[in-house]
């Protein structure tokens, strides 16, 4: 027994004896009690933390927080959302599209003291442009380069990019995206050696240096400041991720003052709320979450080994019963009482924070005409059926016909707003005599029956998914083409004129000639109603204002985690 | 030393390591999902996503996985982790020790308190003291763990700011002494250990209780009273003795389990532990990290179990192992 006394009074000892005295500053704020210069730290908190930081192979939303080292050659200015030069000091394009003539920063060093030129450039380019027809070398970036042609070198500072079609997007799409790698760290690797390379101690060109070395199975992330960057300077001496494995904690965390900035949930933010010192944003970055409708019209676009479409026939035919369900719908109920207010009600195709690119029509919430549409259609007579033990009264047609559909709900963790959302649909939808089945299953498990080859191929009437598209519209738009059908395509639709105008924008150059293209595609869509977009989602962000001023939202109502920000925040 | 006995236990053990690895294979192969969906939802290339697939075997036939697999295991090669790019064994050897000084800590105050007041309970059975231990026991054994978590890190984190609340470490503590260091250790340990450690207390509270009644029922305890032995000294010599036989077994089981971690309280305080990276590994479908970590676990648990047969053949000379 006295053994026994004796363990646990050791044990007892050791983890209280921390416990004795006054508390310490958990880097609350950042400031460090063992040097005696106060350091303004911004401690930022994330849930789910990078796992590589190989700007060649980084394949995960969340890398990006381990990649501030590194800097693209242009960049969205965070306040307007037009393009400015990073690492390129200005650019032009050739009357034929095709020709891209970069001219790079002088007064740029990389982290390690070595001089940032073209080399570095071309280098990075070079590598992701040859790997184009090496099947194996598994560049994440690949697609971004597709219609690069050549790199060349005409300068110490300056680069020239050929792609074979004019590119409107360049700008966004690959100029704003690849990482610039120091030539004189990665040029001496073997293409295989590039992407296994674990880059523990990043060098990058940013005013963000890592501290340390990365280790994806950390719970931190700290960068300093980089004196020597080129640009301007941020104000904070560092930057601290520290990541979560619980929502809750990191409420709780936020509140005693140990992270400045973090993403509440909708609860969260109601307890928020009026707290003074403590200033809730809505965080609207374009996403887009849709009803798809499987329409395969297997003669219209034969696919090889799939002959029938084991979907709603009603659906594939009836454009009036598509277009009754997205007027049936109230989607500003869904963004007021599933997304507590952060968000937008769907309409077209390319959501509302990506700016101009967004068709803007009014999503008209009207059962009325919703009732009038299937009554054209021919839906007039009511039969009753079962529905998760329910009595249901939907309608049908002359013929029999029942407008009784399966619709699939992911079970996935990030679709937590499809399954809050799913009453409301299924309410609405039942009000015009339109009855859901509903199908729980896995996002694998429905992208499954979207896959060529597939024994359960377009085995799913309608389902709840969404899109982070970016800004740029060029990759929403390209979903719906025929090429992508077995790819990224969920609802099998197939139209000539859609793809001639999507091949088309994405040539035009000149804004205001795509814009028109870009509209004509979003209206395209709406008419046929294969794809309703329901609401731009949106997430809020929190931030303890009473210690910082000088925060900026991306876009303006976008989120407060971005570049330009961390650049301009200042104590108070 | 029974030899007979120890080649029977051995060979039974390998018997459930070789099924446990089986049934693993299986039940990771059998989920709904595939491990390179996210890679394509995200917009990737698909000839990337395929690239990952042959990299990982995943595009062999299934008992061609299954072999490929087996020799690995036996080899100690558990792949490499889908999600760290690092090897299984590493990841897993990396988070290891945290988990086991969080689990050590908890399962030693468990286990010294719970058989403390299991005594206390039995040795005043039907009195106030061991109806108010038997409800505590039974009230905390009820709490769920992320909840009485979320309770400590809200008192004594948020408004007492007694103690750090998340983290293994202040995050940004850098060159410090290892004086320090331990220091900051130990004070995150408090509020995961006092959770997990109140977590699994009521359980051996009940038990050591349950099995000193039993104990003191039998005709050696009377004979001790009868000779005019002391009541403490009853209990500590002739009682506790037989009473912790139960007791050796429930904790052998716990101590295997340790490798798993707590998966809710590393969760709740950030534990970087093998909890967290199972649910990690879970979440981002990273099936050899998944395969090595319920691998790791099954050989503790086994090994565990093997220690505590070994040990109750020396600790109970009435069993006879023929």
């Amino acid at each position: 027994m006295k053994k026994l006394l004796s363990i646990l009074l050791v044990v007892t000892l050791v983890i209280g004896l921390a416990a004795c005295g006054a508390p310490t500053d958990n880097n609350t704020g950042g400031e460090s009690t063992s040097e005696p210069d106060v350091k303004h730290i911004l401690n930022l908190g994330i849930t789910s933390f990078p796992t590589n930081v190989n700007p060649f192979s980084q394949r995960m939303q969340q890398d990006h927080d381990g990649l501030r080292m590194y800097e693209t050659l242009v960049n969205h200015d965070a306040e307007t959302l037009e393009f400015e030069g990073l690492l390129a000091d200005s650019w032009n394009v050739s009357d034929d599209g095709l020709v891209w003539t970069l001219k790079l920063r002088e007064d740029v060093t990389w982290q390690d003291g070595e001089k940032f030129d073209a080399e570095d450039v071309v280098f990075t380019y070079k590598t992701i442009v040859d790997s184009k027809a090496n099947e194996a070398a598994a560049f994440t970036r690949k697609a971004e380069v597709k219609y690069i042609e050549k790199v060349e070198q005409t300068g110490d500072y300056e680069v020239k990019l050929t792609t074979s079609i004019p590119v409107a997007n360049f700008l966004i799409e690959t100029l704003g995206v690849i990482y610039i790698v120091p030539e004189h760290i990665w040029g001496p690797m073997e293409t295989q050696a590039l992407l296994d390379y674990q880059n523990e101690v990043p060098i990058g060109t940013s005013p963000w240096k890592i501290v340390g070395e990365f280790n994806p199975q950390n719970t931190e992330l700290e960068y300093e400041r980089y004196d020597g960057y080129y640009g301007k300077m941020p104000k904070v001496d560092g930057l601290l991720y520290i990541m979560f494995e619980n929502k809750d904690t990191m409420f709780q965390a936020f509140k005693a003052g140990n992270i400045d900035m973090f993403s509440p949930s909708g609860t969260q933010v109601t307890e928020l709320e009026g707290t003074e010192g403590i200033t809730v944003v809505k965080n609207l970055q374009p996403k887009l979450t849709q009803i798809g409708i499987n329409i395969w019209d297997p003669e219209k676009t034969p696919i090889e080994g799939q002959l029938e479409n084991p979907g709603n026939i009603i659906l594939r035919r009836e454009k009036n019963v598509r277009q009754a369900i997205d007027f049936a719908l109230d989607k500003q109920k869904l963004v007021d009482d599933v997304l507590k207010g952060a968000g937008y009600a769907g309409s077209t195709l390319v959501p509302t924070s990506a700016g101009k690119w967004h068709l803007d029509i009014q999503h008209d919430y009207n059962p009325e005409k919703a009732i009038k549409l299937l009554e054209e259609a021919g839906f007039t007579n009511f039969e009753t059926v079962e529905i998760s033990g329910r009595e249901v009264q939907v309608r049908t047609n002359d013929a029999g016909e029942k407008l009784l559909f399966r619709f699939a709900l992911l079970t996935d963790g990030y679709a937590w707003h499809y399954r809050d959302s799913t009453p409301y649909i299924v309410n609405n939808l039942e009000a015009v005599g339109i009855g859901l089945n509903i199908e729980p299953m896995e996002g694998s498990m429905l992208g499954a029956t979207m896959k060529l080859d597939s024994e359960t191929w377009c085995d799913y009437d309608m389902y709840i998914w969404g899109w982070t598209p970016g800004y740029d519209p060029n990759y929403i738009l390209t979903v719906l083409t025929t090429e992508q059908i077995g790819n990224r395509q969920e609802v099998m639709y197939s139209n000539p004129e859609y793809d001639a105008l999507v091949e088309k924008q994405v040539q035009q150059v000149v804004d205001e000639e795509r814009l028109e293209t870009v509209y004509a595609a979003q209206k395209m869509i709406y008419d046929e109603a294969c794809y309703i977009p329901l609401y731009y989602q949106g997430y809020y962000d929190a931030y303890n204002s009473d210690k910082w001023e000088g925060i900026i939202q991306f876009g303006g109502d976008g989120t407060i985690f971005n570049s330009d920000c961390y650049k301009n925040i200042t104590p108070k | 030393m029974n030899y007979k006995y120890f080649m029977k236990k051995v060979v039974q053990s390998l018997i459930t390591i070789m099924i446990v690895l089986t049934l693993t294979f299986i039940l990771f192969r059998v989920m709904p999902g595939d491990p390179t969906a996210m890679f394509v939802k995200s917009g990737i290339d698909p000839s990337v996503a395929e690239k990952v697939k042959e990299d990982y075997g995943l595009n062999l036939p299934i008992y061609q996985q299954y072999f490929v697999y087996l020799k690995n295991m036996f080899r100690g090669d558990f792949g490499d982790s889908f999600s760290f790019r690092k090897p299984v064994m590493k990841v897993i050897g990396d988070r290891l020790p945290n988990t086991i000084i969080l689990a050590l800590c908890a399962q030693t105050l468990a286990i010294g308190f719970g058989i403390i007041f299991g005594m206390m309970a039995a040795a005043n059975r039907g009195k106030k003291i061991d109806v108010g231990l038997l409800g505590f026991s039974l009230f905390i054994y009820a709490i769920p763990a992320f909840w009485f978590g979320m309770v400590l890190i809200v008192i004594f984190g948020v408004k007492l700011d007694l103690v750090p609340l998340f983290g293994m470490m202040t995050p940004g503590l850098r060159n410090v002494t290892k004086l320090v260091y331990i220091k900051d250790v130990a004070k995150h340990l408090i509020l995961p250990v006092f959770t997990l450690g109140l977590a699994i207390f009521g359980s051996y509270v009940m038990i050591m209780r349950s099995s000193l009644l039993d104990v003191f029922t039998e005709d050696y305890i009377n004979t001790a009273r009868a000779k005019g032995f002391d009541r403490r000294y009853i209990i500590r010599k002739h009682a506790l003795p037989n009473a912790m036989l139960p007791m050796v077994t429930v904790i052998a089981t716990s101590i295997g389990f340790i490798v798993s971690g707590a998966i809710q309280t590393e969760t709740v305080f950030t534990w970087p532990g093998i909890g967290t990276l199972m649910l990690k590994a879970l979440v981002a479908r990273d099936y050899p990290l998944l395969q090595g970590s319920f691998i790791i676990t099954s050989f503790a648990v086994v090994t565990a179990n093997f220690l505590a047969d070994i040990v109750y053949m020396y600790i109970d000379p009435r069993i006879k192992y023929e």
